[in-house]
């Protein structure tokens, strides 16, 4: 079986005891790409103070990260039966400063964004080579201090810094191009002076040559990649409802299937 | 107060690397000596609060020290949910520094004035707060900072308040200054620069040959220096809390929880700013007095308190 799938049965598992299995596997794909092939980090010195850092912004998809952090030796991978429970801190949203790996909490939305740029001008003003990655939401640019962070990290020269939006193309209660007509977040970074790509293949190697190649110049990179909600699982593709529905019974069978795994696999 | 801060924090930037300054876009020509002796080191965000609160933590985990700067609603409330989360939830000292506290902005009205601050700073976990009451002890305070081990407020007046304190300070700034009055006559307490109305309010008493009451400014509001407090309110007489602050969060609510869960039955009043807006373009002296803050009020408001029977 493929790591991606692993990653996503592992997901799925967690969604037992929580919402947000879809935003969860909407970005899946961008964190490993960043942790199998990007960013210069190690499990046993997550705290190193020349790591190059990962800012899940959208605290909500944190099942990934969790999933994708125990994969690379961060933690070990039965914790992950934790998820959710007072036996471990893997919370519904990401907690401060109890699991390697885990750089910062969050959970409402339009935080990470400046603090990644802060970390970036602390990093670059120290003379350190490490890099800073913050993975946004498309419905979390709604936020205004978003783009307060992508105006000063333009102001600042942050060329350590790259935010990676995944851009399912919802949000919590509808479709984003309905909330906000005609607004085109790729020119929105672009109108703020950073680099801006958008990504629609979003193959390992399509996503690590792109997240991995060195800025072109003193300019904050943003990457709008054009990602499907609940990826992964068929039935939960682009349907809101996974926001909501924790994987339970029926549901999770259905989706151990989709993802090649017989119902009673353990 | 806020000459005294620039003053002080510029000593502190030259000798501490990683001291860092970012404003809001405030204080026109007070940081350029600062940018003149490292502007690496000092950023002017732009009108930014929120993001500059994020951009200041993201700074502290990457090894600085930052104070962010602005007026003081735009310093705390603007930006609340940035400071509980990535300042108090995720641990990263961040000091920041408001300008103006209280009525001190007067007639630029109730966008500019700041009276919700301390309470809602109290009101989150880890935060250390304090309000300075003069200058020096404005000094003070800085050359503590890089000994903080959290985030920390520090609300500043403007630029005319008064030196209260001796020249020789406290050992540190969290030390409550306390002016003794005669025995069992009372006390007055308050947090920050109204220290001067109070102290004004105390010698008018005197002068008209009541009591002379104490006198107690408290730098540190959270955490709150409990044991100090206790027995000095258990002892004092009639207690009187005057506050350029809304009630709610303030120090008149503080004392009152620590006077009963002491057991303490002194009479008890505080005097606050009421919760409605001024209709009014007043300066701060005409705010304090039609709040029944200046020293005029606080004299008549003891004078009321130290003759009511007990009720107990």
């Amino acid at each position: 079986m493929s790591i991606l799938k692993q990653l996503r049965l592992d997901v799925v598992a967690m969604a037992e005891r929580s919402g947000h299995v879809g935003p969860a596997l909407s970005c899946l794909d961008l964190i490993f790409a960043l942790y199998d092939g990007v960013l210069r980090v190690r499990p046993d010195a997550p705290d190193d103070r020349d790591r190059d850092r990962f800012i899940l912004s959208k605290g909500h998809g944190c099942m990934a990260l969790y999933a994708v952090l125990a994969s690379r030796g961060f933690f070990p991978r039965e914790t992950l039966a934790a998820y959710c429970t007072a036996q471990a801190c893997l919370g519904e949203h990401p907690m401060p400063g109890k699991i390697p790996g885990v750089e910062l909490a969050t959970g409402s939305l339009g935080h990470g964004l400046a603090y990644a740029a802060g970390q970036a001008a602390g990093l670059a003003l120290r003379g350190s080579p490490a890099r800073v990655f913050a993975l946004l939401g498309d419905g979390e640019c709604d936020e205004g201090s978003v783009w307060e962070a992508a105006a000063a990290a333009t102001a600042q020269n942050l060329s350590n810094l790259t935010a990676v939006v995944d851009a399912n193309g919802w949000q919590a209660c509808g479709r984003c191009g309905c909330v906000t007509p005609g607004f085109d977040l790729a020119a929105a970074f672009a109108g703020f002076g950073w680099e801006t790509r958008e990504l629609t293949d979003l193959s390992q190697p399509a996503l690590v040559a792109a997240f991995g190649a060195a800025p072109a110049g003193n300019r904050p990179r943003a990457f709008v990649c054009r990602t499907v909600k609940g990826a992964g699982v068929a039935f939960m593709e682009d349907d809101l409802e996974w926001h909501y529905r924790p994987v339970r019974g029926r549901d999770r069978d259905r989706a151990r299937a989709c993802l090649g795994e017989c119902p009673g696999d353990a | 107060m806020r000459d005294a801060f620039f003053d002080e924090l510029l000593a502190l930037f030259t000798a501490d690397p990683r001291l860092m300054f970012l404003t809001g876009d405030l204080g026109y020509k007070l940081y350029d000596p600062l940018a003149a002796a490292d502007p690496k080191r000092v950023v002017n965000f732009g009108i930014r609060e929120a993001a500059m609160i994020g951009y200041a933590a993201g700074l502290a985990e990457a090894g600085f020290l930052p104070v962010a700067y602005s007026i003081v609603p735009f310093v705390t409330l603007r930006c609340l949910e940035q400071i509980k989360l990535e300042l108090c939830y995720n641990r990263r000292r961040v000091i920041l520094v408001g300008v103006g506290g209280g009525y001190a902005y007067g007639r630029n009205g109730v966008t500019h004035h700041g009276i919700e601050d301390l309470g809602l700073m109290r009101s989150l976990g880890g935060m250390r707060v304090f309000a300075p009451c003069d200058p020096l002890e404005v000094r003070d305070l800085v050359r503590a900072l890089p000994a903080l081990d959290g985030p920390a407020y520090i609300r500043l007046g403007r630029n005319k308040e008064p030196r209260l304190r001796q020249e020789a300070g406290p050992p540190s700034p969290l030390t409550p200054f306390y002016r003794a009055g005669a025995p069992g006559a009372g006390l007055l307490v308050t947090a920050g620069f109204l220290l001067a109305e109070l102290l004004a309010a105390a010698d008018a008493l005197a002068a008209r040959g009541a009591a002379r009451p104490a006198v107690l400014h408290l730098p540190c509001l959270s955490p709150l220096p409990e044991d100090y407090l206790a027995p000095l309110l258990a002892a004092a007489g009639p207690v009187l809390v005057a506050e350029e602050h809304i009630r709610p969060g303030g120090l008149g609510e503080a004392l009152a929880r620590l006077m009963l869960e002491a057991g303490i039955a002194a009479p008890f009043r505080s005097l606050a700013i009421p919760a409605a807006f001024p209709e009014r373009c007043l300066d701060r002296g005409e705010l304090l007095a039609a709040a029944g803050l200046d020293a005029a009020g606080i004299e008549a408001a003891f004078l009321k308190l130290a003759a009511e029977k007990p009720h107990y």
